[in-house]
Formats: structure tokens, sequence, C-alpha cells
């Protein structure tokens, strides 16, 4: 009792916010802390598109087209004079739907592939692996264009496309941790105890997964994020004249000699914000699982 | 290999048989009337059961017919042949930038970690990751080509137009490589053997190359595998930018107009390639690490 007095004494008192070691390791990193810096801009400022932005992303304006920056247009217009800012703005908020919604359903639909699957072990195992094993053989941004090529182009369309490639990523991560997971000895004693599957799987097996699964899933909205874009980019996305990035960069390239503002600042916005994700999602990393990050040294 | 390459067949048929609506009437011309398309079913043998269907779908594709091109009607595989190696001569010279830029900033930053040096090069290897390879594919075009005029902004010939192509590609794949490299050599960096190795008073130019970064490939060679995958993905993307007359632009060109047969061989082709390739990883490792066996 009085060691332990002693070390609460020698360690100080912590605010409870910073009793959690996580939390702490998280708020020592810069780049996790400039990663969240950058998510919670780019949240309040899709969530506030209409108020923040300038101007309306739809507005066109044949008398003001192909505008370098100014102070009425901060960024300049587009080629049928559309107020370039607020059409980045509006952007945020396309591209931050596509990324969570696209890993949304990756994560889901692999998690519990992955984890019924090993789970169960047997032919449900295998067959689920096998198919698994043949989605990760197809590179993934090819899966979600052929996907895209059966469905049509269209903004939703992608978002599931993108999902479905993602999907044999999470199976994979899930696979291992369930497999290490199902022989531990908690496991075994709700079992004893007369639980039945789908509450071990639930309650005792993919709670212990989570934290790997966020951090992956951090990253993999960055990756999301960018095949978004390029589908967008590749005119297999968005279409116009929603105001996603990579079909507004794609639209802009054809203006490169005249108007190369266009093309670069959409392209600054799909930047800063997968880097955003991927400072955040590293920081996350080395805060939730010190033995990964010493592993992969990133 | 060939079970895997089987899966991979089988999920294309599938993928493409999911496409809504009737594929006879889609390969019938827009004026056909009921009976040509009864016509068209029985000669493509798109009335017999599924099964059969992909039995003699394997079988054409096994003898090289891949079908016709719905647009142009030639068949897919001229059109394949004639631009599967611009694809491949891009994407092998990527994959040599990334992996010379790539590995040298990852062993420049583990010789001296934490230095300037290392934060600038991890500074960047994070920069080639996060940027989109389309927009910095266009930014190089906009200082090289078009300010500065050094280098063709499109098209294929000369070695200068393979220049911006290959290092808007290899960029990602060098960011990756780059941060895979330096945290692999940095845990074998610590190993008793290399301390061995520099008390017995070996140059630490061979302590780097002899004995660390031989044990350090192993990892960097599965990155190097995987980001192939990613590489040939971006092939498609970067294709359009630079107007490179290679597979990605094809298929792009074929979802757009829906020539589905082009779509179906050329996603079958880029999935073949990242298969050969990762069994070519496979075996590298034997070669690497001795003590890695198959039976």
């Amino acid at each position: 009792m009085a060691t332990r007095i002693l070390t609460l004494t020698a360690a100080g008192r912590r605010p409870w916010w910073l009793q959690n070691r996580a939390l702490r390791t998280f708020l020592r990193n810069r780049a996790a802390k400039a990663g969240a810096g950058i998510l919670l801009l780019l949240g309040l400022t899709a969530t506030f598109a209409g108020t923040v932005a300038p101007h309306e992303p739809l507005a066109a304006d044949l008398n003001r087209m192909l505008q370098v920056p100014s102070r009425a247009h901060l960024l300049g217009t587009d080629e049928l004079g559309r107020d370039l800012l607020s059409r980045i703005i509006f952007g945020a908020r396309i591209s931050l739907t596509l990324g969570f919604v696209s890993v949304g359903i990756g994560l889901l639909t692999g998690t519990a592939i992955g984890a019924v699957g090993t789970y169960r072990g047997g032919w449900v195992d295998l067959v689920s692996m096998r198919f698994v094993d043949v989605l990760l053989s197809f590179p993934p941004v090819l899966l979600a264009i052929g996907i895209v090529a059966v469905m049509g182009p269209s903004l939703y369309n992608a978002m599931i496309a993108i999902g479905v490639a993602q999907m044999p990523v999470y199976a994979r991560l899930v696979r291992g941790l369930v497999l290490s997971l199902k022989e531990q000895q908690y496991v075994e004693a709700a079992r004893a105890l007369g639980a039945h599957d789908a509450r071990i799987l639930l309650r005792h097996i993919l709670p212990n997964c989570l934290s790997p699964l966020i951090v992956q899933s951090t990253l993999q909205v960055a990756s999301a994020i960018l095949s978004a874009a390029a589908l967008g980019f590749l005119g297999l996305g968005a279409q116009p004249p929603t105001p996603e990035w990579g079909a507004m960069l794609s639209k802009g390239r054809l203006y490169l000699r005249v108007a190369p503002h266009l093309t670069a600042f959409p392209g600054v916005a799909i930047f800063v914000t997968v880097l955003g994700f991927n400072l955040f999602g590293d920081g996350l990393r080395d805060a939730l699982d010190p033995r990964m990050a010493v592993r992969l040294g990133l | 290999m060939v079970p895997l390459l089987l899966g991979v067949s089988m999920v294309v048929f599938v993928l493409i048989r999911l496409i809504p609506g009737d594929p006879a009437e889609l390969l019938a011309s827009q004026w056909a009337t009921a009976e040509d398309i009864a016509l068209v079913r029985r000669a493509w043998g798109l009335d017999r059961p599924l099964p059969i269907q992909y039995g003699v779908f394997l079988g054409n594709l096994l003898r090289g017919d891949l079908g016709r091109s719905v647009a142009s009607s030639v068949p897919v595989s001229t059109e394949i042949a004639a631009r599967y190696p611009a694809t491949l001569v891009l994407a092998v010279a990527s994959m040599t930038v990334a992996i010379g830029v790539g590995g040298a900033a990852g062993i420049i930053s583990a010789r001296r970690p934490y230095s300037w040096l290392d934060n600038g090069a991890m500074v960047l290897a994070l920069v080639g990751v996060s940027a989109p390879a389309f927009w910095a594919g266009l930014m190089l075009i906009l200082l090289f080509s078009v300010i500065l005029g050094w280098l063709p902004a499109s098209g294929m010939g000369s070695l200068r137009h393979l220049v911006l192509p290959a290092v808007t590609l290899g960029s990602v794949a060098a960011g990756v490589i780059a941060r895979q490299t330096r945290s692999s050599m940095l845990d074998v960096l610590s190993q008793d053997y290399i301390r061995t190795a520099r008390s017995k008073g070996v140059a630490e130019a061979a302590v780097t190359y002899r004995h660390a970064l031989k044990n350090a490939l192993i990892p960097v060679v599965t990155i190097v595998g995987l980001q192939f995958g990613t590489l040939l993905g971006g092939s498609v993307v970067v294709e359009s930018v630079f107007a490179w007359p290679g597979m990605g632009r094809l298929l792009v060109d074929a979802v757009l107009v829906r020539d589905y047969p082009i779509v179906q061989a050329a996603v079958l082709l880029f999935a073949a390639t990242f298969a050969c390739i990762n069994l070519l990883v496979d075996m590298l490792y034997g070669l690497l690490d001795p003590r890695i066996r198959y039976e």
C-alpha cells in the first residue's frame, strides 16, 4: 500500500484526461496532433459548408469565367464562373462522406467474413479465405474500376466499389487477430460457461480486435479518398456538376495552361485531407499499440 | 498460382454477367428485332447454362481468344497486345525509380536516424504517399513542360517521354519503400551481429550493405511486391494524365463506352500480371534467405 502511494506522488497527479497512456503518447506526437488538427478543421468545414462558403458552389456566372484568384474569389473561378473556394469547401463534404462510407462497407463486410470464417474453421474458413485471396490478387483500384464498369459510373457506385475493394484487407487483418484470440483462456472460459458462438464473437473476441481495426480504418480512409478522387478524375465516380475534388481536377486540367489554379487547388485539398488521415492514423497506431509501431517502425 | 488464376477468371466472369440487362441485347445492334436478339443469344452460347458458358470462356481464354471489341470489332487480343507492352514499360520504369529513390532514402535515413536528413526524407516520403498521382503528374507537367519546356507533356516514344510518367507513378511507391526500408534497416542495425561486425573493424559501408541491407531486404521485397499492385492500379490514372497508350487508358475508355470484352480482358490481364509478380516475390524470398525453402 505504501509503495503504491509513493509511486502516485512520484509520478505527480495527472489531470483526468491524461490518465490514459494511449492519449498521452498521442499528445506527445507532434505529427499526430497536426493530423488531428487538419481533420478537425476539415470536419468543421464540411459540417458548416453552407455557412463557411462565400458563394453558391453550383452558381455559374459566365461573366466571371476562369478568373485568377482575387479578393472576390480567393481561389479564382472555374470554366463556368463558379467560385472555386466554395466548390472545394463543399467538396470536403463529399470526400469525407465517400471515405467514411466506403471504409464502413469494407470494414463491416470484411470483419464479418474474416471473423465468422476463422472462428468457424472448416470449409467455411477455406471457402471464404480462398475468395478473399482471389480478391486480393486484383490491384485494389482495378477491382473498384471493374465494379464501377458493371454498376455504371456514379458517386454512389464509386463508394460501393471502393468499399468492396477494401473488404479483403479487413478480412485478412481480422483473420489474423481472431486466430490468436480464439485460443485465449477467457474465450475458453466463456465457452465453458455456455455462451453461444455469436455471443463469444461479439462480446469477447471482436472488442479485442478494435484497436488494430481503428488504426487500419483511419489509414484506409486516406486510401479510399485517394481512390475516390482517382475514379472521379477518370470520369468513373462523381459526375458533373457535383463539386467532387477529383472530378473538378479532371475538368480543370483542360485549362492547365490558362488557369492552372483550377488544377492546383483541388489537388491541394485532396493532398491535405489524405495527409491528415495518414498523420492521424500513424499517431493512433503508435499510441494504441507500441509493439506494432516498433515492428513497423513507421 | 493456377487455382488463384482460375479464381480470378471466375470472379471476372461472374462480374461481367452481373451487368444489369440482357447481354444478347447489348451485343446486338440497337435496331435488332426480338428474333435477331434470339439469334445473337444462340450464336454466343448465351442460352446455355452458366457453368458451361464459363467452361467455354475458359477454353477460349486458354487459346488466347478473348472475343472482339464491341466498339471497334477488332479482336480483343490484338487490342491488348498493342497496349500491354507500353504499360509494362511504364510499370518497370516507375518501379526502378521507386526502388532507387525509396531504397536510397530509406538507407540514408536509417544510418542517421532523427537527423535533419532523416526527418526531411521521411517528410518527403509522407508527401509522396499522400499526394494524388494524377495531381502530382499535372503539376509536373505544369512545371517541366508548360513553364520550363524541358520535357514533353504527353505521348510515348523517346526516353524523354518516359521521365515524367515514371516519376509520377513511382513517387507513391518510393514513399512507401523508403519508410519500409528505414524501419527494416533500423531493426537490423540494432542486432548483436552488427555490433560484432563493427567491433571487429568492418568498414561502415560494408556493415551497411553486406551485413545489414541483406538481412533487411525481406520485408522490403514484400512491400515492393505489394506496391506493384498499387502501381498497376495507378498506371490507369497516370496513363490518362500523360496520354500514355497503355492498357490503363484502354480499360478506362472501355468502361466509359461499355465495351465489356475489353474490360474483361484488361482486368484479367492486370490481375494475372500482379499474380505473376507475387509469385516472383515468393521465389525471391528463397534466394534472399536460404533458410526459406519451398517444398
